[in-house]
């Protein structure tokens, strides 16, 4: 018998449905084994610290110099701050770049006044083409302070004007509105020391809402009450100590967050410094960098190290939200299109056939796919064509499988660092990991969608963000 | 369609497992709270009756009652705050008292686990509290780079010349973290290490020497003299580099002809250190040799060359400032930049 328009849609449908279950366990898979690869990873480094003195760095004449680049746009209010805190790092040989990229408030009036700085005649080795420098200030105050005031091209185009003014064997690449605490850099130098192989390092970064920030250093730390900060936490965790940490120990990340990540600054000026032209700048020079470095036989490893952290403020409303998350997913749809080269290519090795695969069809494709299996799932069930015990196990592979993944991280946070100090603030962790699979996860998708589309169209807007601020956190109660 | 059993299946597994973490997660957080509780009292007890008893250590046997009923970790962790904040007699005085409770003889044993992370573990213990040469010399070309690094850590307590010898051969090692920690060894052991070094400087060339160089420049003994002019012909343009930062630290007239002629040195990393080793040494004579590298083709040369005439004092600000009016627009902006810039800078 000839099988009728009916039939076929019937057959697709639960042909679907079937291979996204198929995806997500080859995802869960891929997931337990970075699983087993964070927790292995922690328990080294976890053992190589343990004990371990940092006086020896603090003290040493022969530790490598660092320059912060810290790019800001109207951070009046908050740069005096930041600025102190960037000062007073535990780190014997620093320098501080301030690059203020065409602010519209008084940043730089703020900086003059509060770090004594005097204009001097703006000349500097343009290794990276940017937009033009308009004044180069010098602190009285701070001898190892540099502003620079320049025209607004965006971060990337600030990123690179300070590694035009860097002077450091290593540069610190933060947002200006990041908290890093104060022994975070003595940390994170510990791979180049290791390692001469080395091009990048980064470190864990922290949503600080609703924790206790005095002085520019977190001094409690809180589980935020906000449900979009607090589910935020547990992404970040995730993302953090078991994403990246695992993907160290199999063949190396592709992702240096933006707001704390060290570089070897003449890789970076080799390659070019980063990219204008993509919303995802700080992955793509990661990738690019690690790229050349397979391609001209050089240093290419990227290491993340998941004891320093840096504290930055999250959204806390659905649009500021889902603006960023637009933004990060175009930034990775973007560097995957840029890189397209390296998916299975052999000749670059652990990246080429694990890593750039696993971005492409984990990180990438999984809101598709995701959505896909959502819309598939409820038409089947409606049309009778896959049964209860179906519909739940695909629940149970998708969103089961994330909410254990979420409490495991926290189990990895809690063995190994357990910031959190109250049982109230772990209860509510727990709470965050368990209602993000009822709803907030589904945002996401809708969100990552939206932003492959506009992606399509060719829209690269930054998108505006808004901040509380760290100098009044709401207190809540300790428990 | 798939049967209920599997659904039922997976969601007792999966319950099983959330329901594990979760105890694990709360009770290893109430464990925590209960032990900082604990341990908080114990702590402050101890420490307050090892710091009596380092003031006196007579009267101190006494006191040290507390201190001895404490858990093995926690004493060590008292140990640890405590030894790198001391010195000769009290320090010595704490390393017997570890001697005393087996807690040496307990991280000499870890030295020789075959596990990389207790010798680790020990080898950080017997930094602390001290301990034999017979067991951390081998732990000196142990073949795990973190041991490697933490012996030499413990080795500047040890300024023996077959110590020295051994970590002068470590300044070659494959792994970065155990060239910086045999860097700082020699660092710390200062003046005895003068000799030995000054021997290796002028044996070996080329890139073996980068490493020992660096030491010899923060160490800046007149006796590297020798090996320093040697090195300032060497085939490697950082080698010549780190040569004439090492002149610049010993000073005298040979150095500073020997950095002149490296003014015109083929490679600009050379220039530029040779530049600056003369305006650290404020050799004024130096200053119109000085200008031309003011219009150097290389940013870094010109404007080490600008910081240098700045340093020569005021014969330097001289030529800055006629160089404010020269032809070449590089050579005049830099002296501008130069001129501007703070004096704390």
């Amino acid at each position: 018998m000839p099988e009728t328009w009916a039939d076929t849609i019937r057959h697709l449908l639960v042909f679907l449905d079937e291979a996204i279950l198929v995806y997500f366990l080859m995802v869960n898979s891929f997931y337990a084994l970075i699983l087993i690869a964070a927790a292995w990873e922690m328990w080294r480094q976890a053992r190589q610290i343990r004990g371990a003195s940092r006086h020896v760095i603090l003290g040493s004449k022969v530790t490598p110099t660092i320059s912060i680049l810290a790019p800001a746009y109207n951070e009046a209010t908050t740069i005096t701050e930041s600025v102190r805190s960037l000062l007073t790092l535990y780190y014997p040989n620093l320098e501080v770049i301030v690059i203020n990229d065409g602010s519209k408030d008084q940043t730089v009036a703020v900086l003059m006044e509060q770090f004594d700085l005097i204009p001097v005649h703006p000349i500097y080795s343009q290794k990276i083409k940017t937009k033009a420098v308009q004044t180069l200030y010098r602190s009285r105050s701070h001898s190892n302070l540099v502003v620079v005031d320049k025209e607004n091209g965006g971060k990337a185009d600030a990123l690179n004007v300070g590694l035009n003014f860097s002077s450091g064997q290593l540069v610190c690449a933060i947002d200006a509105d990041t908290l890093i605490e104060p022994d975070a850099l003595l940390r994170m130098v510990r791979p180049f020391l290791l390692r001469d192989d080395i091009v990048a390092a980064g470190g864990t970064i922290r949503a600080v809402n609703d924790s206790v920030a005095r002085g520019g250093r977190v001094v409690e730390v809180r589980a935020p009450q906000n449900i979009f900060a607090g589910i935020q936490v547990v992404e970040y965790l995730r993302a953090f100590l078991f994403g990246r940490l695992g993907l160290n120990r199999l063949g190396g990340n592709l992702i240096i967050s933006g707001a704390f990540g060290i570089f070897r600054r003449d890789a970076v000026l080799a390659a070019g410094g980063y990219a204008r032209d993509t919303v995802g700048e700080d992955m793509e020079l990661v990738v690019r960098l690690r790229r050349e470095g397979f391609e001209q036989r050089g240093p290419h490893r990227v290491e993340f190290v998941p004891d320093p952290a840096a504290w930055t403020e999250v959204p806390e409303s659905r649009q500021v939200l889902s603006r960023q998350r637009d933004r990060w997913h175009r930034g990775l749809v973007d560097v995957m299109w840029r890189h397209r080269r390296l998916f299975f290519n052999p000749r670059y090795k652990g990246m080429g056939l694990l890593i750039y695969p696993y971005f492409f069809f984990v990180e990438l494709l999984a809101p598709v796919m995701e959505s896909l299996g959502l819309i598939g799932l409820v038409v089947g069930l409606l049309a009778g064509l896959i049964n209860l015990p179906f519909a739940i196990l695909f629940f149970l592979v998708a969103y089961g499988y994330g909410l254990l993944l979420s409490a495991f991280t926290l189990l990895l946070e809690e063995l190994s660092f357990h910031r959190h100090e109250s049982i109230k603030d772990r209860l509510t962790l727990l709470g965050w990991a368990l209602l993000e699979n009822l709803g907030y996860r589904h945002l996401s998708v809708i969100w990552r969608l939206r932003s492959m589309i506009k992606y399509l169209r060719g829209r690269t807007e930054w998108g505006a963000m808004t901040r509380r601020g760290f100098s009044n956190p709401t207190p809540t109660p300790k428990s | 369609m798939l049967p209920e059993e599997l659904a039922t299946w997976v969601l007792c597994v999966e319950c099983a497992i959330l329901a594990s973490i979760v105890i694990v997660f709360l009770g290893h957080g109430l464990w925590l709270q209960r032990y900082k509780k604990w341990s908080h009292p114990l702590l402050t007890q101890a420490r307050e009756a090892l710091t009596l008893a380092l003031e006196d250590p007579t009267r101190g046997r006494q006191l040290l009652e507390t201190f001895r009923t404490l858990p093995v970790r926690l004493q060590v962790r008292l140990f640890a705050e405590l030894a790198p904040t001391l010195s000769g007699a009290q320090k010595q005085w704490l390393a017997d008292l570890a001697r005393e409770m087996c807690l040496t003889t307990r991280a000499e044993s870890r030295c020789r686990s075959r596990l990389w992370w207790r010798r680790l573990q020990g080898a950080r213990l017997v930094t602390l509290l001290g301990g034999r040469n017979a067991v951390m010399l081998p732990l000196l070309l142990d073949r795990h780079p973190y041991v490697r690094a933490q012996a030499a850590e413990w080795a500047v307590s040890r300024q023996d010349s077959a110590v020295i010898d051994i970590l002068l051969a470590l300044l070659g090692d494959p792994d970065g973290l155990c060239r910086f920690a045999v860097q700082d060894s020699l660092l710390r052991m200062g003046g005895t290490v003068i000799e030995r070094l000054t021997s290796y400087l002028s044996a070996h060339s080329g890139s073996e020497v980068k490493a020992a160089l660096e030491v010899a420049i923060c160490l800046a003994d007149p006796r590297f003299l020798d090996p320093a002019l040697t090195l300032s012909q060497d085939h490697l343009p950082q080698i010549r580099s780190l040569a004439a930062t090492l002149l610049s630290t010993l000073g005298g007239q040979q150095a500073v002809n020997t950095l002149t002629t490296l003014l015109d040195d083929p490679a600009p990393s050379v220039r530029a250190a040779a530049a600056q080793a003369l305006g650290k040494l404020s050799h004024w004579p130096a200053a119109p040799m000085l200008v031309p590298l003011l219009r150097d083709q290389v940013w870094e040369v010109r404007r080490e060359a600008g910081l240098a005439l700045r340093a020569l004092g005021a014969p330097g600000f001289l030529f800055l400032r006629r160089a404010l009016n020269d032809t070449n627009q590089f050579a005049a902006d830099m002296a501008r930049h130069i001129l501007d810039l703070p004096h704390q800078v």
